[in-house]
């Protein structure tokens, strides 16, 4: 009982820090583009001071004024995800790759389209003690579980940043995905210990699983160099339906995380390249 | 892009990191919670919960082998210890479909019997694989139990909820 209680304070605890992290995050945004904006505003004033002073001296001698130009790139761009490489720190059962399409098809819409795989593998064969020897009667655990899945996300976003008097290629981005992954998950060997009835033993063959979910977006997108594109995004995810076994539960679904909750959440972090197609310049 | 906006955007994704990190349940469940119904006892006229003494419970058909602990008795509140009892912790065996103990208070014996479904689910690389459970149906004799009810069906790994309400005279 009181390893229940300490477990519920300690996800207590986490709701409050995922609270307080969701506020700092949100700050930390506004201020990553008000910085950028900042850049902007002060490089048009600089140009403004600069063209008032030369008029002044001479009024013959009229140099050209310069002026803020962005590329605005509502093309094409591909990337990678590397969330998933991130997450196998996290948790080291998991190993996945993704990769990322955006394509800006209006104003303030991207079209946005991710895929990728997830394979899981873990083994274990060994007493409760840590130790790998002949197990004993009821203190070892064995179990064997491998599963392989691949998945997509189509979906848009909205830009909420986009500025007509301070252009720039960055963006604050609101979202929606829709996500469905198929996999199929085995469990060669396993072992529950029960010291009144006695363990239970067995294996459950191949089976596939399909799920599909939605996610809710909000991230950042940053030009760090021309064309080169960073972004985070923090997602909320629903799952709709995961039709899988009834002898067997996945593990978790490529694309959505954990299967044990039907709400959840995850982030991506990709590196992206704009393709030279569809650039304007815009002043 | 100058350095602080640069770190302004690294900070952030920190944050991020941290924060699908935070939501991450860990893996230290409380497995002896795993595939074990969790009985309470209750008085069949205030529907309160009370306590029933002299409690032994023991479970039928349970395998004699070495892979089993010696002692039959599942729980042994007896005569000597007067010890009472308001809930019960009954260990569903996960090699069958269904489960029948017996529960004995002073000379009276009543006899459930729990109808269930089982699942495999696994918890990660540390904490293997565990077993759901949940209880499509139970019987009961009426010697101290007047009524029972089935309050919760899952039964699952750490997870410290009531399954069965027994009203007890």
């Amino acid at each position: 009982m009181r390893t229940v209680r300490m477990l519920n304070c300690t996800y207590i605890n986490r709701g409050l820090i995922r609270i307080v992290m969701l506020l700092l995050m949100a700050c930390l945004s506004m201020s990553t583009v008000r910085a950028q904006n900042q850049m902007g505003n002060n490089f048009q004033n600089k140009g403004n001071n600069n063209s008032n002073s030369q008029t002044n001296r001479d009024d013959e001698d009229v140099k050209p004024e310069p002026v803020l130009v962005v590329i605005k790139d509502q093309g094409i761009s591909v990337g990678v995800d590397i969330a998933p490489v991130i997450t196998m720190f996290f948790d080291k059962e998991r190993k996945g790759f993704a990769f990322v399409g955006r394509y800006g098809f209006a104003k303030r819409w991207w079209a946005g389209a991710e895929a990728g795989f997830e394979n899981v593998e873990y083994n274990k064969n060994i007493t409760k003690d840590g130790e790998n020897k002949e197990p004993l009667l009821y203190d070892r655990e064995i179990f064997s579980y491998k599963s392989n899945g691949t998945f997509v996300r189509l979906g848009a976003d909205y830009d909420i940043y986009m500025s007509d008097e301070y252009p720039t290629n960055n963006n604050i981005l609101v979202g929606a995905r829709y996500g469905y992954a198929w996999q199929s998950h085995q469990c060669d060997n396993f072992e529950i210990a029960d010291r009144y009835w006695g363990a239970y033993r067995g294996k459950v063959d191949n089976s596939p699983v399909n799920s599909h979910w939605l996610e809710g977006v909000f991230g950042l997108r940053c030009e760090m160099l021309p064309s080169i594109y960073m972004s985070w995004t923090f997602r909320a995810k629903v799952l709709l339906t995961s039709a899988h076994s009834d002898a067997l539960k996945p593990y978790a679904i490529p694309g959505y995380g954990k299967s044990d909750s039907r709400v959840g959440m995850g982030f991506t972090y990709t590196i992206e390249y704009q393709l030279p197609t569809n650039r304007k310049q815009k002043k | 892009m100058n350095r602080q906006t640069i770190a302004r955007f690294i900070l952030a994704l920190m944050v991020v990191v941290a924060i699908f990190e935070s939501c991450n349940p860990e893996d230290d469940r409380l497995l002896s919670y795993q595939h074990t119904v969790q009985v309470g006892f209750y008085s069949a006229y205030t529907k309160k919960d009370t306590v029933l003494v002299n409690v032994r419970v023991w479970g039928e058909n349970r395998p004699n082998n070495e892979y089993v602990q010696s002692d039959t008795l599942l729980y042994d509140y007896n005569e000597d210890k007067t010890e009472s009892v308001n809930k019960l912790f009954l260990n569903l065996n996960m090699n069958a479909d269904s489960t029948v103990f017996f529960l004995k208070s002073r000379t009276l014996v009543d006899r459930l019997s729990f109808y269930y479904t089982k699942s495999l689910e696994p918890v990660s690389g540390a904490g293997g694989i565990t077993m759901e459970m949940r209880i499509d149906t139970m019987y009961h004799t009426q010697q101290n139990i007047i009524s029972a009810e089935i309050v919760h069906k899952p039964i699952k790994y750490n997870e410290d909820r009531e399954n069965v309400k027994l009203y007890i005279y």
